[in-house]
């Protein structure tokens, strides 16, 4: 019960201050909350492999996960699809004790729930078990991860799977769009958009699959995040001793050419029977070793970040255009996107898509971002934080985060402070710097009008 | 409406056991009963400084009436848009506007469909355009969102399900006396502000999820048909033509029918001074009417049969089978069959489907559609590959129902069953948010929280002749309903 000097604070203010103020405002909590981050244990073990550790015994569960540098964008371009391929083919095709079958009936069980995907430069692992089963679940992952068995006969399968999402994947108009703005502003060919198509999968093989997991599922590539009902020690010795044989090789990543700075505007209608237009707009943003991020993030934040935001204040609430409206300012590893998504009714297309561009156009134009929005988005973004360390799994899952992107262990703080520092004039100069109204990339989809 | 769906989805996890787990669950829930009869349930877990809180209301979408659907859920978007205290910094000053906007939001509701009308209902736009700009100086929009994000509010949302309606936020652990006072204004003193600008908002989130997502349009269907009247015969979100009508008035009839002491419950899970979060608790929720618990309205009609729904979009089969609903001892049943079919890889339907005749991607069943207050359906989900006719699809699904009826399931399967139900239970429960959602749904649904932490008993009971009774029994084609979706234009 640390927290009774706080109370006691709170309690005090309450009597003395402000009998005239709102009842709201009196209630506001006058401390930012404490964020106190947990010790993790951290090992390298022998072959390279890291590994972030976090016990709690609050319930008799433990969460793991793998992230590993691989992805998409090292594919040559005659094997496209072929990290999503290799993603599912992991779980699906066994490992060397078990045939698929047997590694299926032996997870369930025991009641152990195992998932991996590779994205676009990350492969995710993951792994929930209960703590009497640990020794079993810990043991089918390290198998699964470093010595798949790509079973021949679990290839149609995979490639059924893949086929169908590709299929399937046209059945939501707002994945269309997504898709589709994202080829528009990169490139179709651009390794941090390109897409397989059916025939790339029907193309991929076992021998592909193995020869692209050999290359990058070393240790040194690999860093896992553990946490719950577990004893650090025991763990610890349990993946020196199923590791013993992997030994990690050197290995230099593919070189990913890197996408050119360019703003041009352009307009795609993907004609679709529906009511509503699906609307993305967008183009490229910055990368993540860029420091002007965080005011980025803030203005971001100002425009369409949250609900109490310029966007959806306007869009949805005052004209009820919209169910969700909302921008995003991600910095990636290479030039991240700047994109604004929305739906609405077929009718209102061109009123919301006029609405969405003079807000980003008076934001560019330096478009008054007042005191009380800048410190409103800081002060909502701060507070937040917290619930990026909510529970141990979180705890370890940052911790490993940041050192798969290359940022310092404690960089919560660096964030902190970076945010804490930033201006109204930074926000002024990064809106003039960053947003390109007259070069916005359109995606509809939807029925046109007329 | 999607999410909805899942909402369910998640709760028949729920009914899933963990007997060590359930255990320790029954002595951490510290129960609470203010003097208007709403019950609070406090979980302290001290681990992070943050805590996460419910305020659920037993009344869904079951509680509207034809030509009033939607209303729950209407009404849900309202209690989000502030009361006489939040949203605006002098209400006296802003009430004249309000009604006078909702007055004229009622004329143009009654004639926005009468062609002879045009000329008033462009005086009414325009009217309400500029009352709306006087009122702005009296407003804060969107305050609830401002302030709570602003004080570190996660997972700030509501929800509206065919028997519920929820309010849920996380904060961090200092801003109990801020999220108790913002949650009881939602629920006890909504003031109705921008309703009809919100039932644009709605009717958007209608065409979202009813008109142009495929599998909104597929569910839908599936509750039209399985229930020819009654509660279960529309979709959480209302028909569009009754949402188009809805009037402030009929939400705040809605309101002050259901929103009543007894009828709710809240929680908190976290970090929280327990004798404090009762103080706190009292105080801001103590004075809502106290009302009566919502009894549940005449079953829904149900229906066998078959429907088809055209769209731009891949096949997809749903085979729906009529079914009771808690306290009906066969729902323990019910669940050991959903994770004998279909949890996991090792799962029969995903084993035959997926697995040996490759003519799925994937077999999903739920126990529980589209709502658990009254008798409800048991459900498959089918995404066949392509060009595998649903023909074949039905047939390997009824060869797997017959073996069902036929023969025992070993003792090695209902044990794995019985595994991994348990181990599911504790994934669910695991953070502070879905263990609040888990104890209020139990005691508002089922006026008894004690189900969930007693259910892991229940289910190591059943038998393998119950299962191969229960599915004898209700696994019949008289019991049945099915909805297939087309690809337009390629009807097979």
């Amino acid at each position: 019960m640390k927290k009774k000097p706080l109370f006691f604070f709170s309690l005090l203010f309450l009597l003395v201050c402000c009998s005239k103020q709102r009842m709201v405002k009196r209630l506001e909590p006058t401390e930012m909350p404490k964020l106190i981050v947990p010790e993790v244990k951290e090992v390298t073990f022998k072959n390279g492999m890291t590994c972030f550790l976090l016990e709690d015994h609050t319930l008799p569960l433990v969460t793991i996960s793998a992230m590993t540098h691989v992805g998409s964008i090292y594919e040559s371009p005659s094997k496209r699809g072929l990290a999503r391929f290799v993603g599912r083919f992991m779980r699906s095709g066994g490992t060397r004790a078990f045939s698929p079958s047997q590694f299926d009936k032996k997870l369930d069980d025991s009641g152990i729930v195992m998932e991996t995907e590779i994205h676009r430069e990350k492969g995710e692992a993951s792994l929930q078990v209960l703590s009497d089963h640990l020794e079993e679940g810990i043991h089918s992952f390290i198998e699964m991860l470093l010595r798949p068995r790509f079973d021949p006969n679990r290839l149609d399968i995979v490639k059924n799977n893949l086929l169908e999402d590709i299929r399937r994947e046209r059945d939501d108009p707002a994945t269309v769009a997504a898709k589709a703005i994202r080829k528009l502003i990169y490139g179709a060919d651009n390794p941090w958009a390109r897409e397989p198509v059916e025939e790339d999968i029907k193309k991929l093989t076992r021998n592909d699959a193995q020869t692209f997991h050999a290359t990058f599922f070393r240790p040194q590539n690999i860093i896992l995040a553990i946490a719950g009902d577990f004893s650090t020690e025991k763990v610890i010795s349990m993946l020196e001793q199923w590791m013993q044989e992997v030994s990690s090789l050197p290995f230099t990543f593919p070189v990913v050419p890197e996408t050119p700075l360019q703003f041009k505007a352009r307009d795609l209608w993907i004609e679709k029977d529906l009511t509503q237009s699906y609307i993305h707009l967008g183009h490229l943003g910055v990368k993540r070793t860029n420091p002007d991020k965080y005011a980025l993030l803030l203005m971001n934040y100002i425009l369409g970040g949250a609900f109490k935001s310029r966007l959806v204040e306007e869009i949805r609430s005052q004209r009820g255009l919209v169910y969700y409206v909302s921008s995003g300012f991600s910095p990636e590893t290479d030039y991240g996107l700047f994109e604004v998504r929305l739906a609405t009714k077929s009718e209102s297309t061109e009123e919301a898509i006029a609405a969405i561009t003079s807000h980003i156009r008076r934001l560019h134009e330096g478009g008054g971002v007042s005191d009380l929005e800048l410190a409103f988005a800081k002060k909502s973004l701060l507070n937040q934080q917290i619930f990026s360390f909510d529970s141990a799994f979180r705890v370890v899952e940052q911790r490993a985060l940041f050192r798969f992107y290359g940022y310092p262990d404690d960089y919560w703080k660096e964030f902190r402070d970076s945010l804490q520092s930033v201006t109204k004039e930074d926000i002024l100069r990064v809106s003039q710097t960053y947003l390109h109204p007259d070069e916005l990339v359109r995606v509809v989809v939807g029925k046109k009008n007329d | 409406m999607i999410k909805k769906i899942f909402l369910f989805i998640l709760i028949s996890f729920f009914l899933l056991p963990s007997i060590l787990f359930s255990a320790s669950l029954r002595e951490q829930v510290v129960e609470y009963e203010l003097s208007n009869g709403m019950r609070w349930f406090f979980v302290v877990r001290p681990q992070t400084p943050v805590f996460s809180g419910i305020v659920m209301v037993r009344v869904g979408s079951i509680e509207e009436e034809q030509g009033k659907t939607g209303l729950a859920h209407m009404f849900e978007h309202m209690a989000l848009k502030g009361s006489r205290q939040i949203g605006t910094h002098d209400f006296s000053k802003e009430k004249p506007f309000l009604n006078k906007i909702n007055s004229l939001g009622r004329e143009l509701t009654r004639i926005q469909d009468d062609p002879g009308q045009k000329a008033r209902q462009q005086e009414i736009k325009q009217q309400v355009a500029d009352l709306t700009a006087s009122a702005r100086q009296y407003r804060l929009p969107n305050e609830i969102w401002e302030v709570m994000t602003q004080h570190g509010a996660a997972h700030l949302n509501a929800f509206t399900s065919k028997d519920v309606t929820a309010y849920h936020a996380s904060m961090p652990s200092n801003g109990l006396d801020l999220w108790a006072f913002i949650f009881s204004q939602m629920v006890s003193d909504p003031v109705f502000r921008d309703f009809y600008v919100e039932r644009d908002v709605v009717l958007e989130e209608l065409r979202l999820s009813n008109e142009n997502s495929p599998d909104g349009i597929m569910l839908e269907k599936l509750v039209n048909t399985a229930f020819s009247s009654g509660p279960y015969h529309w979709s959480t979100i209302g028909f569009k033509s009754d949402v188009r009508s809805l009037t402030d008035e009929d939400a705040k009839n809605f309101h002050q029918k259901n929103y009543l002491g007894k009828n709710m419950v809240g929680v908190l899970v976290g970090d929280i001074d327990l004798p404090k979060a009762k103080e706190t608790i009292a105080h801001y929720f103590g004075s809502l009417p106290s009302g009566s618990v919502n009894s549940n309205p005449p079953e829904s009609i149900p229906n066998h049969g078959r429907a088809r729904v055209e769209f731009d979009a891949q096949p997809f089969l749903t085979l729906g089978f009529h079914k009771p609903t808690l306290p009906h001892e066969d729902e323990y049943v019910f669940d050991a069959i959903a994770v004998l079919l279909c949890e996991g890889r090792s799962s029969r339907l995903h084993k035959r489907f997926v697995v040996q005749e490759k003519i799925a991607r994937s077999v999903n069943c739920y126990g529980d559609f589209p709502g658990v207050r009254l008798p409800n359906l048991f459900v498959f989900w089918i995404e066949p590959l392509e060009s595998v006719s649903f023909e074949l699809i039905e047939s390997s699904l009824s060869k797997e129902l017959v073996k069902l009826k036929e023969e025992l399931v070993s003792k090695e399967e209902l044990l794995r069953v019985i595994t991994m139900s348990r181990a599911h239970f504790v994934y669910a429960l695991e953070t502070n948010l879905s263990l609040a959602r888990a104890l209020a749904s139990f005691e508002t649904l089922f006026g008894d929280w004690t189900l969930l932490a007693d259910y892991p008993e229940k289910l190591k009971k059943v038998t393998a002749e119950d299962i191969r009774r229960v599915s004898r029994h209700y696994f019949v084609n008289e019991n049945q309903v099915v909805v297939e979706r087309v690809q337009k234009g390629k009807g097979l």
